[in-house]
């Protein structure tokens, strides 16, 4: 045996006999220093600690927006209210896309009058996972749906590689799933260029967390470093850490809920958010909610150019509804406003619709010559110039079908 | 018929028939065939009668009724004899049968992996089982799973295909740590091919033979029991080599029934144009000319470099040739095709060679494999491809069911091919070489341990394939001491928080030197070396080819690991000069030289410590191969723990060659003025030996010259009185020998660095040397010590051990029977390059070697 790790050591493998004493008996769970509490299953034990958090907030047992359940598309869930769903959040042991990393610490939050209670499952130990899983398809078996930052991509398919990694199947399928940062992406685009949580927490919901909080990239790091030394006071930053990230997305998830149920305005100081709370209900076609979000939208459009965006995308809508006479006073104030398309738009309705080709002509010529106007660069012309020559082409062919047959014989 | 009549033409004239060194014949064999066993499914069946394959060969018989019993196999039939039917019918064949059972198909490259897709599909669009999913869902039956793989199409082939068609490199970084994604194949895995398995030896055959531990390792654990069925090219010793890799029993499906029509091929070496320097035509000329003939005779032509420089410059010179000027389309016709050339692009190569567009391609070894490029009439091998095994492979490329086939092997001056030239029957009878590995490497396995231990955890006396079981639980242990792992409840567990699988399987080095271009602002990273390739390669002013574009290194830094390279117009290259010491020393085998004359010289076979250093390079015209200046350079030591194996010459061997030196050492002519530098070089020293410090008495004392006098081109030069030293004649006497063993030695030395890995089938940079006239380790004896460049060593230096004498006899015979006076880059060494011309030196000591005076 020594003649093996001479023979490793002079390679650079050093084995350092000394420190390997017999493994210890196992260390008591810590529980207590982390004010968790063992739970413990037929598969063995793990930590669960559990706080209530005030909200902050003066909800009631909220029923969830139907427009948001749409865009969940989950169609079969119906009257569902905000406790009806599970907030998830999870902390794991390695980086993004390695596939045999887990979660170490699962965060769950469930909304209530009360305000929020936040259940974290925490293993200090590998062998604890199938402990955990089990406790976790049980929460899961109690709810309707979960609700995630960016679970789409992350939590939800890592946890599910650990059900099947341990040959079951993942306890998802039935539920719905918000990812809350997809529609986060949706309203705050124009407005927040970074749509993490801890930035959308401090611009939207202000909520402030302690300063020592740790970024969530040290995390899989401390874990390891638990792991070697077992000291139980430096898994307490990542309590909290995810503590604060379940709390966030209830909060998130609640201000959203409302916003686009009955959108208030104080929630919408910001013209972006408006257009863009405009845009997602046109996106999902409610269109009775859409329409009078664009009209609010244009009356307090900031600059004339948006104010032809929004006057374009609003007739737009009622086109796709065939409702013309509503888009034509849109079109026309956008063409006033100096929009080539919607003289392309008016030129498309006289001609295809009306059949009016003179006027349909005279809109296709305030085209081409709104587009030789200083306001347009050569690459505009290039873009539209074609398509406008061949639309006046056929114009004239339609008005005078003689005189052109006669051109043609000279 | 055509080829024929060239053949005959060339028996008869002398110009050709002179240089050609060995005409070798293989006559024609008719195939056998049989038809398909009962138990073929039969839309399996139409669909191959679709494509032209109306019943078996024997060995595809064979294989598949071997597969049928439960029995891994091992496919050696040889190119072109339908290896992969061997395989795909009996796999085919259980998939229609069992609809979720899966096979996971590894080949050694993208594009083989590609070329066998295509193939297989055509065979698959027949048989409509297997095309329903893939029209009604898209779901792609074969799923090729590479780097190239769209994001997208990955998590439908991980979810759907039924055959996964990958490489290792990406069953290491991509599936194997992704396990749980992959639980539906690892739980259906019924079949597991290697393709190509004589690719897989030296470093990255023990990192293969790891990664198909972890394999089964994952396999079992989702419970299934894979049939492995491996093929191989050319290699001696298959069946064992297969076993060792998989570590389980195979079958062997050897015989190749599939007809073959008269093969012939020719050893052509270029005939001598300087044999002062044993200085022979450039093999390019010749390459030409045979060219020209094989193309006036209509012959469709590959020819294999050996490098892809070399594709490059013999694709320039057949284009520009005169003798190629009846060919009006030479542009077209004539066709380069390398790994770094686009897929599309070869895609287009391969294609345009079946329909007979290109009538000439040149190519380095990327063709050899078994991408379909149609049956082509002549290979063309400029050069020794460095293995008998690879030799056959890329002769087989030329090869018709029913005609005639050339092989011509066009050898050069280094010293293999004039080894081969000299020996042509020697290269057919011997068997092909047999790869090497060694899974437990200590240092191979850890890293793979480390990656099995991240996928799933080890229990506390878990086996590793067959990796003994102390070595194991010591590893996983150094792993808990390095803090990568984890001992709980009787089990270990990776901890670290980064994967582990970063380190690539071709290299067994744990740090890379990125290198950075950044002529264009942006800094450019051009690829990755490891460390010790980097301080050889992209040393500080080395020139760096890339794609065959040169680059000069800026910088090379060690801490950043990182290497600063900038485009470059210069005409020459670097060769590093290095500098071997040997710390440790710890013989573990040794046995005397039984047939020499004296009983003493030892072979020995061990571990040792190699220091090793890179203290400067030269600069060498890349046409003339002059040397145009030596830098100097200091980069920091590398010590490496490894196996070795040398050779020590004893004292009576010494003693004689002190004789024979006297013999050796003839009368230079000095010059004109030399009678009178001798005097004032006597004078200058007080007429004392500068060694012993005896003064002469009634015989004047010798006068040396420091750097032998034929390393000048004047006499003049030589003679200055600062190169001159006044020894008595028994120090002289000892000075020369010195000379003459440390000359005979580096000869010797020079031509066992280029032959041993032809014997232990390895890549000359596997192997280094150390040359110690007075080794300190065996008794300050002359010593030649070849090293493993791999730490740990994988069984190189032992097959060397093993088989050192039949080494040295034919080293001797290799240097005996080489035209030049004096040594030349074909045997010792080029006298301008090696200093003092070993070659009679290292002659004389050979023969006392081999027991031969």
């Amino acid at each position: 045996m020594n003649d093996l790790y001479n023979h490793l050591k002079a390679l650079g493998i050093n084995i350092g006999i000394d420190s390997l004493k017999s493994p210890k008996s196992k260390p008591l769970l810590p529980a207590d220093l982390l004010g968790g509490r063992v739970v413990e299953n037929h598969q063995g034990n793990l930590i669960l600690v559990e706080k209530r958090l005030n909200l902050e907030l003066p909800i009631s047992n909220d029923p969830i927006s139907p427009i948001f359940i749409k865009w969940a598309n989950s169609i079969n869930l119906e009257k569902v209210n905000v406790s009806d769903f599970t907030i998830l959040d999870i902390e794991t042991t390695g980086m993004l896309g390695w596939g045999t990393v887990y979660a170490f610490l699962v965060g769950l939050g469930r909304i209530s009058p009360e305000g929020i209670l936040v259940q974290q499952y925490l293993i200090t130990d590998p062998t604890q996972e199938i402990a955990q899983l089990i406790e976790l398809e049980a929460q899961f078996a109690k709810t309707k749906g979960i609700i995630t930052y960016n679970g789409k991509s992350f939590d939800i398919p890592l946890i599910s590689n650990r059900y099947r990694f341990y040959r079951t199947h993942p306890p998802f399928n039935t539920l719905a799933h918000l990812d809350l940062l997809h529609l986060s992406r949706r309203i705050w685009k124009e407005r927040l260029p970074n749509r993490a949580l801890r930035n959308i927490e401090a611009e939207i919901l202000d909520i402030q967390r302690a300063e020592n909080d740790i970024p969530g990239w040290l995390i899989p790091q401390i874990y390891s470093q638990f792991l070697q030394d077992q000291r139980a006071e430096i898994l307490l930053p990542i309590l909290y850490h995810n503590q604060m990230d379940v709390y966030s997305l209830a909060k998130l998830f609640i201000h959203l809920n409302n916003l686009i149920e009955e959108p208030n305005q104080k929630d919408l100081e910001f013209i972006q958010d408006q257009i863009a709370l405009a845009r997602f209900y046109a996106n999902l076609k409610f269109n009775e909610r859409a329409i009078p979000q664009y009209q609010k939208c244009i009356e307090s459009a900031e600059t004339s150019s948006q104010k032809l965006q929004l006057l374009e995308e609003l007739a737009n809508l009622y086109k796709k509804m065939k409702d013309y006479p509503q888009a034509i006073p849109l079109w026309e104030q956008a063409a006033a406003l100096g929009s080539v398309k919607a003289y392309i738009e008016l030129a498309k309705y006289y001609e295809h619709q009306t059949k009016d080709y003179s006027i349909a002509y005279q809109m296709t010529k305030a085209a081409m010559s709104l587009l030789d106007s200083e306001r347009f660069n050569q690459f505009d012309r290039l873009y539209w110039q074609s398509g406008l020559q061949y639309r006046l082409d056929r114009l004239r062919r339609n008005i005078f079908p003689r005189t052109l047959e006669e051109e043609d014989h000279e | 018929m055509s080829l024929d009549l060239l053949l005959d033409q060339w028996k008869t004239d002398k110009t050709i028939r002179n240089n050609i060194v060995y005409w070798h014949k293989i006559p024609p064999h008719p195939g056998q065939y049989c038809s398909f066993p009962d138990n073929v499914e039969p839309a399996l069946r139409g669909a191959l009668i679709q494509q032209g394959i109306r019943q078996l060969y024997l060995h595809q018989y064979q294989a598949f009724q071997y597969v049928q019993e439960n029995n891994n196999i091992l496919i050696t039939s040889g190119t072109a004899s339908g290896k992969s039917l061997c395989y795909n019918l009996p796999i085919l064949n259980h998939l229609m049968r069992y609809p979720y059972a899966c096979a996971l198909y590894l080949f050694p490259t993208k594009a083989l992996a590609h070329d066998q897709a295509y193939k297989l599909n055509s065979v698959l669009k027949e048989i409509p089982q297997f095309q329903n999913d893939q029209i009604q869902k898209h779901y792609p039956f074969i799923g090729l799973y590479d780097g190239d793989t769209l994001q997208s199409h990955r998590q439908v082939i991980r979810n759907h295909s039924r055959l996964i068609f990958t490489n290792p490199d990406m069953l290491h970084f991509g599936i194997l740590p992704n396990h749980p994604q992959w639980e539906r194949l690892f739980s259906n895995l019924d079949f597991v091919v290697i393709d190509e398995i004589h690719l897989y030896r030296g470093v990255f055959g023990s990192h293969v033979a790891n990664l198909i531990r972890r394999l089964k390792r994952l396999v079992k654990y989702y419970g299934s029991k894979p049939i492995f069925i491996l093929t191989s090219g050319t290699i001696s010793n298959p069946v064992q080599f297969a076993s060792q890799l998989i570590e389980e029993p195979v079958k062997n499906v050897a015989e190749d029934t599939s007809p073959k029509g008269e093969r012939n091929l020719l050893f052509y070496n270029p005939p001598i144009i300087n044999p002062e320097f044993g200085l022979r035509a450039h093999p390019f000329n010749e390459a030409k000319e045979i060219v020209g003939d094989l193309l006036r005779h209509h012959s469709q032509v590959i020819v294999f470099a050996t490098s892809h420089r070399a594709v490059e410059r013999l694709l320039i010179e057949l284009r520009q040739s005169p003798e190629l000027n009846f060919d009006s389309n030479r542009e077209q016709s004539i066709q380069g095709y390398r790994s770094s050339y686009l897929p599309q692009r070869r895609r287009q190569i391969e294609q345009d060679l079946k329909k007979g567009i290109i009538r000439v391609v040149i190519t380095t070894n990327a063709l050899e494999l078994g991408i379909d490029i149609g049956e082509l009439e002549t290979a063309i091998l400029v050069g020794f491809p460095g293995s008998i095994a690879s030799t056959w492979q890329q002769l087989s490329r030329a090869g018709r069911k029913n005609q005639t086939s050339l092989g011509i092997i066009l050898l050069t001056s280094n010293p293999l091919d004039q080894y081969i030239s000299r020996n042509p029957q020697y290269f057919l009878q011997r068997s092909p070489e047999q790869p090497l590995i060694d899974p437990d490497n200590p240092l191979i396995l850890l890293r793979h341990l480390q990656c099995a231990l991240a996928e799933l955890p080890f229990e506390e006396s878990e086996r590793f394939g067959n990796a003994d079981v102390n070595l194991i639980k010591a590893l996983l242990d150094a792993l808990v001491y390095q803090k990568t792992a984890i001992f709980s409840s009787q089990q270990y567990f990776y901890i670290k928080s980064t994967p582990p699988q970063t380190f690539s399987l071709r290299t067994n080095s744990y740090t890379n030197i990125q290198l950075i271009c950044e002529d264009e602002g942006k800094p450019k990273i051009l690829g990755m070396l490891d460390r010790e390739t980097a301080d050889r390669l992209v040393h500080p002013g080395a020139i760096y080819l890339h794609e065959g574009e040169p680059y000069q290194v800026l910088a090379l830094d060690h801490e950043r690991n990182v290497a600063k390279l900038s485009r470059t117009t210069v005409e020459y290259l670097t060769n590093p000069h290095q500098d071997s010491t040997i710390n440790e020393f710890n013989p573990l085998e040794i046995k005397n030289i039984q047939n020499s004359f004296t009983s003493n010289n030892v072979l020995g076979f061990g571990d040792v410590t190699v220091t090793t250093q890179i203290n400067g390079y030269s600069k060498v015209n890349w046409i003339t191969h002059q040397v145009l200046e030596r830098v100097a350079l200091s980069l920091p030591p590398r010590t490496l723990s490894t196996k070795a194996f040398w050779l020590t010459l004893d004292k009576e061997t010494v003693d004689f060659l002190r004789e024979q030196g006297a013999w050796s050492a003839q009368p230079n002519k000095y010059g004109a003025g030399w009678t009178q530098q001798k005097a004032l070089a006597r004078a200058r020293d007080n007429y004392r030996c500068q060694i012993c410090g005896v003064v002469e008495t009634d015989r004047a004392h010798d006068v040396h010259h420091k750097i032998p006098f034929r390393h000048f081109k004047s006499s003049e030069e030589a003679n200055r009185l600062d190169n001159l030293i006044t020894l008595c004649r028994k120090c002289h006497q000892k000075v020369e020998l010195n000379l003459h063993i440390q000359s005979g030695l580096a000869g010797l030395g020079y031509a066992f660095n280029h032959i041993a890995p032809f014997f232990a089938m390895c890549d000359r940079n596997d192997l280094g040397i150390h040359i110690d006239p007075s080794f300190k380790w065996m008794d300050r004896l002359p010593t030649i010590l070849i090293y493993e460049n791999i730490a740990g060593g994988i069984g190189l230096c032992r097959r060397i051990y093993e088989i050192a004498l039949e080494l040295i006899y034919s080293v001797y015979h290799h240097i005996q029977q080489c035209p030049c006076d004096e040594g030349c880059p074909s045997c010792t060494g080029a006298v301008s390059e090696n200093g003092i011309g070993g070659k009679t030196e290292a002659l004389t000591l050979l023969k006392v070697l081999v027991g031969n005076e």
